[in-house]
């Protein structure tokens, strides 16, 4: 993978201070120092405490490894860097926010200058005392403190002083566990893996490669640099570790037992950091070698080659994946394991697992990379979890999937993984239960339960947070700013506020996601607002979000995202039906923008005495207006009635009319003749 | 029931012929009685109430407004005429004298012709009347919706399933 290393030297505007006290200067590269994921600069403490100092500047586009360095941040021991300080800074050659981890510049340099570089070998009775004690050391340091360091191989060692008599273990915080490592240094389970979906793993794969790099010390150059990734896995499947890189009179007698422990294929029977340590105070120890998968009678050919084991199929597989399914779909792998390998209980269930992927997935092309994934599942249940181009543990699918997020990847193979239930597959087919494997049932059940809610909040960007602690936010709006801690996300924004269009809502799927999974308060009621079709309700729940933010955890002004947040308001402005109220309102906003204040913008404009008082009055306009309508109608369509009517009252009123005179005119005759 | 009804229906029509026929019979006993007694005042109201039997005839209305409206004002105009024949010489020829006096005869026909005039002048006067009423009225109603147009803009006529009307122009006569 090309390393997109923005942390390259540019210009030089001045160092860059991490913590106000560790001054980075990015005009003073180091090569020499350089991890292959971060930059190394010349660094120095404004303390003065004469310590000679290096910073590695992490790519932005690799999740780095947090949760490593806040265990080992301070922790000094010997056979690892000093890791000093670490955390976000302004990077001016890359334009944007990176994270800095300043170590303590290891004196005597790195042990190989280069790929396919010689170097002196170490003699064999100084490889304890230089190399084995103090890795240990490092390695037991970590693993109290629940890491694993997994970039154990040769290019990552340095000599910790100029008289080259201790080594010490480079930095394995700014690339996610084993990214770096050859294959040949990975378990052969790993190794099945992509880089970045090998996981933390166990102290155990860290003596794994420890044991390949005393190999490669004592002959005094990489011994897998000439192997490819798949002949190594192929290698190691085939005969075994030991076998393959330490045989040949490799390994001088006093080391052969503590190589063969630590190089054991079976993780069970692989010695951990108590063996070493016992067999360092002398105890002898018998390494057992693991027994070897059953092998066929007959070969299966797949693509132009013949394979006589399951694991070793299922490897083949997987690298050619395409062409897997037709093997198995046609039923030729079924009568291989019933036939040539003679076992049964494998062939059933390989068949049973045909049927379950053929019934879970419509799709003929999701059937059948489904169902070539959960025969891979059945071959070798030890590998990893494999889909297509994805190959990753179930430790390592958060970084893998936030690797393809951060590189812009494909995200459909790691969905479909989690939808069809893959992971509980192959935690179903190791045949045990342990509480590791319980927790990750119970965390891809989760993550199944988020992807399949398509809401702002949810989906794949929730799955992405929950299951990478410390990811910083991935939202284009402020992914420059690395966000990490729901603390620093208004703030971020607040900052971008100015550099972005305003048309565009402060609020995407990432940063709703990220709120969800960060803010553990109860956000239901925001969250179901900020997904309502109605434009004027989303943008309330965007207001209410932020707002609530705001409120809890500061700052208590935020000129620019209010500015920012203001040119987003016009629906809910919009949806007061007075004009009069919408008046006052568009008076009062620009007035609670120039304080900064989320929430008082929020009262303003979801004051539900306001809401409702507007709401009536416009029901009764509403009325009225209706009312009116009718009567206009009335009025005018009944002209013709209007007549009618006037002309019968016209007529009974002159009749009327003529009575009362008749009757006057005759009562005041009568009264003239009676007087 | 129907034949109940059946048998019903031809007993009724011998009891109501005979009534109309003593109706008729009554009227004219009633006819010949003021023929006998009141000849006079019988002739002065037949010339002079003529104007009144042609409204009646002439108009077909149900209620016969024309007919009260001219009867009552020709009445009104014989009235003085037929109390000089009662207070006087209550004969024929006394009724005649009044019958041939050009000015008496200017008098009721005048108050009958008033009467005419009053029929025909009074359902215009009251269309006017009207038309004036709900011209104003429609004119306050346009007024009051163009008020709530403004107040509540163009949504408040929403619900009529029409285009929204625009708030700024004048609510368009009908």
């Amino acid at each position: 993978m090309a390393n997109q290393a923005p942390a390259t030297a540019g210009t030089a505007s001045g160092p860059v201070v991490l913590r106000d006290r560790f001054e980075i200067n990015p005009a003073k590269p180091l090569p020499d120092l350089s991890s292959p994921q971060a930059t190394a600069f010349h660094c120095e403490d404004r303390r003065g405490a004469g310590r000679s100092l290096m910073a590695l500047i992490c790519r932005p586009d690799m999740p780095v490894r947090a949760g490593a360095m806040r265990s080992l941040k301070g922790v000094q021991a010997a056979g690892m860097l000093h890791l000093i300080e670490y955390g976000v800074v302004d990077w001016p050659p890359a334009k944007r926010r990176l994270v800095a981890v300043v170590y303590e510049r290891p004196a005597g340099g790195r042990v190989t200058k280069g790929p396919n570089t010689k170097f002196d070998p170490i003699p064999e009775n100084q490889v304890v005392k230089k190399v084995i004690k103090p890795l240990l050391t490092a390695m037991t340091e970590m693993s109290t403190r629940g890491v694993t360091h997994r970039a154990v191989r040769l290019d990552n060692l340095f000599w910790f002083d100029t008289t080259r008599e201790r080594l010490c273990l480079g930095d394995c915080s700014t690339a996610p566990p084993g990214y770096d490592n050859p294959a040949a240094y990975e378990p052969p389970d790993m190794a099945q893996a992509n880089p970045e979906g090998r996981g933390q793993g166990y102290p155990k794969d860290d003596l794994y490669a420890l044991g390949l790099t005393v190999v490669s010390l004592l002959s005094g150059r990489d011994i897998t640099e000439t192997w490819s990734n798949d002949d190594v896995v192929r290698a190691k499947m085939a005969q075994s570790t030991y076998a393959t890189f330490a045989a040949e009179g490799r390994v001088p007698l006093n080391l052969i037992e503590f190589v063969r422990g630590v190089l054991c294929d079976d993780p069970k029977e692989r010695w951990d950091l108590e063996d070493v340590d016992l067999w360092l105070q002398g105890r002898r120890l018998t390494p057992i070698q693991p027994k070897p998968p059953k092998r066929a009678q007959r070969p299966f050919k797949f693509e132009g080659r013949e394979i006589f084991t399951m694991p070793e199929l299922a490897h083949a597989m997987s690298v050619k994946w395409d062409a897997a399914a037709a093997p198995i779909l046609d039923g030729r792998l079924e009568v291989w394991l019933r036939r040539g390998l003679e076992d049964n209980e494998a062939a059933d269930a390989v068949a049973n697992a045909i049927r379950i992927a053929q019934a879970q997935s419509g799709d003929p092309r999701q059937s059948s990379d489904l169902t070539v994934a959960r025969v891979l599942i059945v071959l070798d249940p030890k590998a990893p979890v494999r889909y297509r181009e994805v190959r990753t543990t179930l430790d390592g699918f958060g970084t893998a999937l936030a690797c393809a997020f951060m590189q812009g990847r494909p995200l459909t193979s790691y969905a479909e993984m989690l939808s069809r239930d893959l992971p509980k597959f192959w935690v179903e087919a190791q045949g045990l239960y342990s509480p590791e494997l319980g927790h990750y049932e119970s965390q891809f059940k989760d993550l199944k339960a988020n992807l399949t809610t398509p809401i702002m909040g949810a989906g794949i960007e929730r799955c992405l947070y929950e299951i990478n602690e410390n990811l910083h936010c991935q939202s284009p709006l402020i992914e420059g700013e690395y966000v990490t801690e729901i603390r620093e996300l208004l703030p971020a924004l607040d900052r971008v506020a100015s550099k972005v269009d305003v048309k565009i809502k402060p609020m995407d799927r990432h940063i709703a996601a990220f709120i969800n999974v960060k803010w553990e308060r109860d956000t239901k009621v925001q969250f179901r607002a900020l997904n309502d079709p109605d434009p004027q309700r989303a943008a309330i729940g965007m207001l209410s979000l932020l707002a609530i933010l705001q409120w809890r955890l500061g700052p208590p002004a935020l000129h620019g995202l209010a500015g920012w947040l203001g040119a987003q308001l016009q629906p809910i402005v919009e949806s007061f039906h007075g004009r009069a109220r919408r008046r006052d309102l568009e008076r009062e906003i620009p007035q609670i923008i120039r304080k900064g204040m989320l929430p008082e913008l929020y009262n303003l404009l979801d004051n539900q005495e306001e809401r409702q008082k507007d709401a009536e009055g416009f029901a009764w306009a509403r009325a009225e207006y209706s009312a009116a309508t009718q009567q206009l109608k009335a009025l005018e369509t009944g002209r013709v009635a209007r007549d009618e009517q006037a002309e019968v009252q016209g007529r009974r009123a002159a009749a009327m009319t003529s009575m009362a005179v008749a009757i006057v005119s005759i009562a005041i005759i009568l009264v003239m003749r009676m007087f | 029931m129907a034949k109940k009804k059946a048998t019903l229906t031809p007993a009724r029509k011998p009891s109501s012929a005979p009534s109309n026929m003593s109706l008729n019979i009554l009227i004219v006993i009633a006819g010949l009685v003021m023929v006998a007694f009141f000849m006079p005042t019988l002739l002065l109201l037949a010339f002079a109430m003529l104007p009144s039997f042609v409204a009646l005839v002439v108009d077909r209305g149900p209620q016969r407004y024309g007919g009260v409206t001219v009867g009552g004002l020709n009445f009104a105009g014989v009235m003085p005429y037929l109390m000089d024949l009662w207070g006087g010489a209550n004969d024929v020829p006394h009724a005649l004298t009044i019958l041939s006096d050009v000015f008496t005869l200017v008098v009721i026909f005048g108050a009958a012709a008033f009467g005419w005039l009053l029929y025909s002048a009074t359902p215009g006067v009251m269309a006017a009347f009207i038309g004036l009423t709900s011209t104003r009225r429609i004119s306050a109603l346009r007024s009051r919706q163009q008020e709530l147009l403004r107040e509540w803009g163009p949504e408040v006529a929403q619900q009529e399933g029409v285009d929204l009307p625009d708030p700024d122009a004048e609510v368009p006569a009908r």
